[in-house]
């Protein structure tokens, strides 16, 4: 990447954190009635989701009772946990516990916080409609036989019809593929049903015969219905049927006084780290309250928008840490920047030279963070997660940050300052 | 006018001599790791467990109250005092509904909830398990434990495979310092401990590859000077860094203390233990073993 395009970027990063920060000032100070989150939501747009943890929520437990002539083993049990999780995810309720009842061995507990029921408009009884659905797909031809059931699909997802309403699209693994295409050649003409669990829900006639395994299906679906759809479809049938042994709402273990309480903490530590940085690092420090501000601005874009997570205690301790890391790579820069014009070298020498050796340490630090945070993403239970993306994410910001924003304020700070010092002399 | 712009660094030299003395240092983790377990094993004997592990981790009990318009969770925690619990956890769950977590054994539960019903309205009384936390704790460390040796490796590439034993030694030694504080001050631990040893890694090991990549570059620089030499610049070269960002962290945790310590004693008590024995391994731990191991 050229100067240029660098500098270029670091000036619209630092007048977007500019812009971010004269929007959260102005708003009453510190003290009685603050309400960042109020300020976050209405100024930013941002909406923040808490955990269980934070805000509470409910927990279902969920009983596997046998089908008829089924004899519930424990890997029934297993199958059926991995059926729910994956219909959960699918539909991205996102930060969902769903773990083994341990008292009972035919039981699973689910989890879910108050914050993400409200967004996906469901309540209790919905989830327990959703998650108790057997989710048996079938496809009948015109002689009543079953030409592909469930087991045949690979994936299903939301799309939209050629009217552009929402519909379900649905790609069949090979063996479906060849099935559909023999039902399909067979039936040109006539109409072949869509069933899940029984009922009708598409009856399309077949217009041709279909190869390449991919259909879709239409009706007349709002787009939270073909969400649903699609998530069970995901997910597959039930291996068993399931009935609800208990619901109770779960108060937050954490609380909204503590959340308060920590508003007020972070508020005050932030005044508090940006005086003691300024201090010390007189107008370099400035440059890292910007940097900063430019960390958490894109850390909670990303971490909110593109993951949609929600804030656990854990999430919330993992952008601490890496926040604090932040703040690390700049002091890393700063004191390594001292250290080079104490040797007698000229500010911009020394600037590039901070850089190459300070940021090899910066890379290295971080990387270790990363290879820790994915190991616990795919390692970790679903409540870990969220604290691996937020330190995976921050880790790799603190990367990318001090390259594209750090060295050319620094550079273009050093610069003007130098030719106003040769002009001078 | 330098000042103006490149700021009044404080400390410019660093005081002790570390590589002569880190027998010392040594000593002094050593002694507070000792003294954990022996407050460990003073628990023991007073309430028959070495940590104060809370609901979460033990299982207990959890009750659903309503209390009168005029009284708060404070007269809650009271009551629960009162009647002989210990660490009682009390959440608001609704506009006047509480909810009181806390281990009770058989014996004081009927006492317990004898005063509950006294002084307020009882609307559920459950037992939970342990399963939840405990599970996660397994998982937590478990995984902990694979990313470590996934560590071991990448720093063995990047370094050299002492310099990543002695950043996980210096991680073990934080841990054992930050529960050998909960031992020693008998601070109930709930699940919020999970995201503190999750924190406590990340912190520890990004505060040991700090100093031991300055001890590679020095190495660099001059290859004639003994691994004494080398480690002791690298300290000093890189001690400002390490005091100012533990400044700077801690702050962040001493204002968490101060405002929620009441409501998550093991989450700010855990993250303030762990950013001082992070930097404390760090300068004082990590690098020396290489004078010991040799590089």
């Amino acid at each position: 990447m050229s100067k240029e395009w660098k500098i270029g970027i670091a000036a619209a990063l630092v007048v977007v954190s500019l812009l971010f920060l004269v929007l959260a000032l102005p708003v009453n100070l510190p003290g009685i009635g603050y309400d960042m989150q109020k300020v976050v939501r209405d100024q930013w747009g941002i909406k923040f989701r808490f955990g269980l943890d934070i805000k509470g929520g409910i927990q279902i437990t969920l009983e596997a009772v046998p089908y008829e002539n089924q004899t519930l083993t424990q890997d029934d049990v297993t199958q059926l946990k991995t059926v729910l999780e994956n219909r959960i995810n699918t539909l991205g309720l996102g930060e969902i516990k769903i773990y083994d009842d341990p008292s009972d061995w035919k039981r699973v507990v689910v989890e879910i916080p108050a914050d993400v029921l409200s967004e996906k408009e469901m309540d209790a009884q919905g989830v327990v409609e959703f998650l108790g659905k057997p989710a048996k797909l079938e496809f009948v031809d015109p002689e009543g036989n079953v030409v592909i059931t469930g087991a045949d699909l690979k994936s299903a997802y939301v799309t939209s019809d050629q009217a552009g309403l929402p519909a379900v699209g649905l790609e069949f693994t090979s063996q479906g593929a060849k099935k559909f295409y023999d039902a399909t050649s067979k039936w040109v003409g006539q109409t072949i049903e869509i069933r899940l669990d029984g009922q009708v829900i598409s009856s399309p006639t077949v217009q041709e015969a279909i190869s390449g395994g991919k259909a879709s299906i239409t009706g007349s679906f709002t787009i939270a219905e073909a969400r649903q759809l699609a998530a069970l479809l995901q997910g597959g049938a039930l291996p068993t049927q399931i009935k609800v042994s208990a619901l109770r709402n779960v108060g937050p273990s954490v609380g909204s006084q503590a959340l308060e309480g920590m508003e007020l903490a972070v508020i005050a530590a932030a005044i508090a780290i940006i005086f003691y940085i300024i201090i010390n690092y007189g107008m370099l420090g400035g440059m890292t309250v910007l940097s900063l501000v430019s960390f958490v601005i894109l850390d909670a874009a990303i971490y909110i928008g593109m993951f949609k997570a929600v804030l656990s205690l854990s999430g919330i301790g993992g952008f601490i840490l890496t926040l604090g890391m932040a703040i690390d790579s700049n002091i890393i820069l700063y004191e390594r920047f001292m250290e080079e014009l104490n040797k007698g070298k000229t500010p911009r020498r020394a600037v590039q030279d901070a850089f190459r050796h300070a940021f090899v340490t910066v890379v290295d630090s971080n990387i270790s963070v990363i290879v820790v945070s994915l190991i616990l993403f795919y390692l970790g239970a679903p409540t870990l997660r969220g604290f691996a993306i937020t330190l995976g994410l921050g880790g790799v910001l603190n990367i990318v940050l001090p390259w594209l924003l750090l060295d050319p304020l620094l550079e273009s700070f050093v610069s003007s300052r130098s030719e106003k010092a040769e002009v001078q002399a | 006018m330098k000042n103006v712009w490149f700021g009044f660094p404080l400390f410019s030299k660093f005081p002790l001599e570390v590589v002569k003395n880190r027998k010392k240092f040594y000593t002094l983790s050593i002694v507070v790791i000792l003294i954990g377990f022996l407050f460990m094993g003073i628990n023991y004997a007073r309430y028959q467990e070495p940590l104060n592990l809370g609901v979460d981790f033990s299982g207990g009990v959890v009750f659903t109250v309503t209390l009168p318009e005029d009284k708060d969770a404070s007269e809650l925690t009271r009551i629960a005092l009162e009647a002989g619990v210990r660490d009682p956890i009390v959440r608001k769950s609704g506009a006047n509904e509480y909810e009181l977590r806390a281990k009770i054994d058989e014996a004081t539960l009927p006492t317990v909830r004898e005063s509950l019903q006294a002084s307020a309205s009882v609307n559920d009384e459950n037992f939970v398990g342990p399963s939840v936390a405990s599970s996660l704790i397994k998982n937590a460390v478990l995984s902990l434990t694979v990313a470590l040796l996934a560590l071991l490796v990448y720093i063995s590439v990047r370094f050299r495979l002492k310099y990543g034993l002695a950043a996980v030694l210096a991680l073990v030694h934080d841990v054992l310092v930050t529960i050998s504080i909960f031992a020693i001050f008998f601070i109930p631990m709930n699940s919020p401990f999970v995201a503190v040893l999750l924190i406590l890694v990340g912190y520890s090991l990004q505060d040991s590859i700090v100093v031991l990549d300055r001890v590679r570059e020095n190495r660099k620089l001059n290859s004639k000077a003994s691994t004494a030499e080398v480690v002791e610049s690298a300290i000093h070269s890189v001690f400002r860094r390490s005091l100012n960002t533990s400044i700077t962290t801690l702050i962040a945790a001493l204002c968490l203390m101060i405002f929620v310590y009441r409501f998550l004693p093991d989450f700010t008590t855990g993250l303030t233990v762990g950013l001082i024995t992070g930097t404390y391994s760090s300068i004082f731990i990590a690098a020396s073993l290489l004078v010991d191991w040799g590089e």
